[in-house]
Order: structure tokens, then C-alpha cells, then sequence
């Protein structure tokens, strides 16, 4: 379907990639007092933190976002999905050694 | 309002990267120089904690003054770098080159000729590298010696200078077969 005059036409990955965004935010809602002991040792706030970090994942899932759609489905949204929590897990620990150690 | 600029850069080859990241003050690039140390350490330990295709070993962090260097040879896995600079302390700027160089270009030219002038004279490919200088580097600095002058240009940035010849946006300059034309490079 063609995109109607001054609107943009979004790729389905693009919306895997809000909904990845969206879910690792709520994960990170839920990880509230972990975040805290991290910026605590910041000089960012816990939203950039936040912001910082989908970053981050999301550039790791990306490429793979994009090839879980017709004509290449080499991996589906759900795996996708589990894959951006793996990610954002192992982030978070990484950040917890780094920044909440002495 | 949530918003996310995101990138993807790692690629099917690996060059020479450089992050460098400009702070407030000296203190807060030593803390940042601290914490990408405390990193590297931490990657030794944790290697699975990390997506890089490089070792520790293989990285360089250099700190002077307000300036963070960090130098690594990857295909581009610099995310884990790039939030500790953003998230140790607020960069002011935070810029990324690939094969950085810092080189100085001079030409020379008779003794009171002007840039414009010296370009009309020029041939057609020393022109276009003087355009490409003066539009990428600034205004050259003009020294004057003897019965000649010299142009000079500083350039820091991503590598452009190889084997004896500029690279300047697809434009191939081969300065060593040009006796008035010389490159210094400071850094590989």
C-alpha cells in the first residue's frame, strides 16, 4: 500500500522495534531500585540511563529485527523479543559491576 | 515523550577506531579514563559480559587534559565504550573516526601569490585538493620564506592520507608525485 502523501510508510521490523522498546522499558520500570544503585554512582539520570541503555540493546538487536520478516523470516518477533531481554540483562549486570563495586 | 536514536555499525571488516571524548574539565575525563580502565579489567574477567570482537589488551585509553582517547582495532563494537563515555560523565562531545589521523599539508607556491591565485595556476586536481582543504580544514596558515610561501593545513580526523596519497571524498591525490606538495602525519 502506498503511504499517503506526507506520512511515512514504517517497515514491520519498525514496529517489532517500538514494541522492543516498549517492553524493555517495562522491564526496566520493574528493575527500579537495581537502577537506582547504578546512577547513583552516575552523572546521568535514570531516564537517560534508561535511554542509554535501549540504546544500546537495540543496536544489538537491529540487524536481527529486520530478517524476521517476509521474504527472509529467519527469526520471529518472539525471538527477537527474548533475545533483546537477554541483552538487556546482560547489560544491566555489566553496569552493576562496573558502577556499583568499589 | 520517549525517543531513541539508534545506530548499527559493526561490519564485515575491522579498521583502526577512535572515540574521542571531549569533558567539562580534567576531572571528569580522569574519572571517565578510570572507569573505561576499571572496563577493560572487567572484560578480562567477564568476556561474555561484553559484545566486542576485541580483547582489553588490544585497547589504548589515553587521557589529556579534557580529552578522553580511546583506541581499539574492531569491526565496530564500540557500544559498550560509547555508554560508558556518555554515562561515567556528561561528554560535551563525543566524535568517532575510523584510521584517525593528525596530519599537516603543505603546498608550496611562489612567494606572494595568493591561495585564488595559486589556484588558477594549479593544475585542475591541485585545485580540487585545495577546495577539499579549504572547505574540510579552514583557511591555510601562510608561511613565507625565501623566494617561496607555503600554504599549511592541520587535519585531524578520519584517515585520508595512505601510501603517499590523499583520499578526499573518492578523490585520489597523490601528493608524493608532486615536489610542491608534502604530508606530515603525526599520528598512525
Amino acid at each position: 500500500m502506498e503511504a499517503s502523501h506526507g506520512t511515512v510508510k514504517r517497515e514491520p521490523f519498525e514496529d517489532l522495534i517500538s514494541e522492543v522498546v516498549d517492553l524493555l522499558y517495562k522491564k526496566l520500570e520493574a528493575d527500579e531500585e537495581r537502577l537506582k544503585r547504578i546512577v547513583a554512582n552516575l552523572e546521568v539520570d535514570a531516564e537517560t540511563y534508561k535511554q542509554l541503555l535501549i540504546k544500546e540493546v537495540v543496536n544489538g538487536i537491529y540487524v536481527d529485527a529486520q530478517f524476521a520478516f517476509p521474504p527472509h523470516n529467519l527469526y520471529t518477533p518472539e525471538q527477537i523479543k527474548e533475545k533483546a531481554l537477554k541483552l538487556l540483562a546482560k547489560k544491566v549486570e555489566r553496569d552493576e559491576r562496573l558502577y556499583t563495586s568499589t | 515523550m520517549r525517543w531513541h536514536v539508534f545506530k548499527f555499525r559493526p561490519s564485515s571488516h575491522s579498521e583502526d577506531f577512535t572515540l574521542i571524548a571531549t569533558y567539562e574539565d580534567e576531572k571528569a575525563a580522569k574519572k571517565v579514563r578510570d572507569a573505561l580502565l576499571k572496563m577493560l579489567e572487567d572484560m578480562e574477567k567477564n568476556p561474555e559480559g561484553y559484545d566486542a570482537d576485541w580483547s582489553p589488551d588490544e585497547a589504548e585509553v589515553l587521557q589529556y587534559g579534557d580529552r578522553v582517547t580511546f583506541k581499539v582495532y574492531t569491526a565496530g563494537y564500540l557500544d559498550d565504550v560509547e555508554a560508558l563515555l556518555e554515562k561515567v560523565a556528561k561528554p560535551q562531545s563525543v566524535e568517532c573516526y575510523q584510521n584517525y589521523q593528525e596530519i599537516t599539508i603543505c603546498v608550496q607556491v611562489p612567494k606572494g601569490l595568493s591561495l585564488d591565485a595559486a589556484m588558477l595556476v594549479m593544475d585542475k586536481e591541485e585545485a580540487e585538493a585545495i577546495k577539499w582543504l579549504r572547505k574540510h580544514c579552514g583557511e591555510p596558515e601562510v608561511l613565507d620564506s625565501g623566494e617561496s610561501r607555503a600554504f599549511k593545513w592541520d587535519y585531524a580526523g578520519d584517515g585520508i592520507y595512505s601510501d603517499g596519497t590523499l583520499y578526499l571524498s573518492g578523490f585520489a591525490f597523490p601528493v608524493d608525485e608532486r615536489k610542491n606538495w608534502s604530508v606530515e602525519e603525526w599520528t598512525a
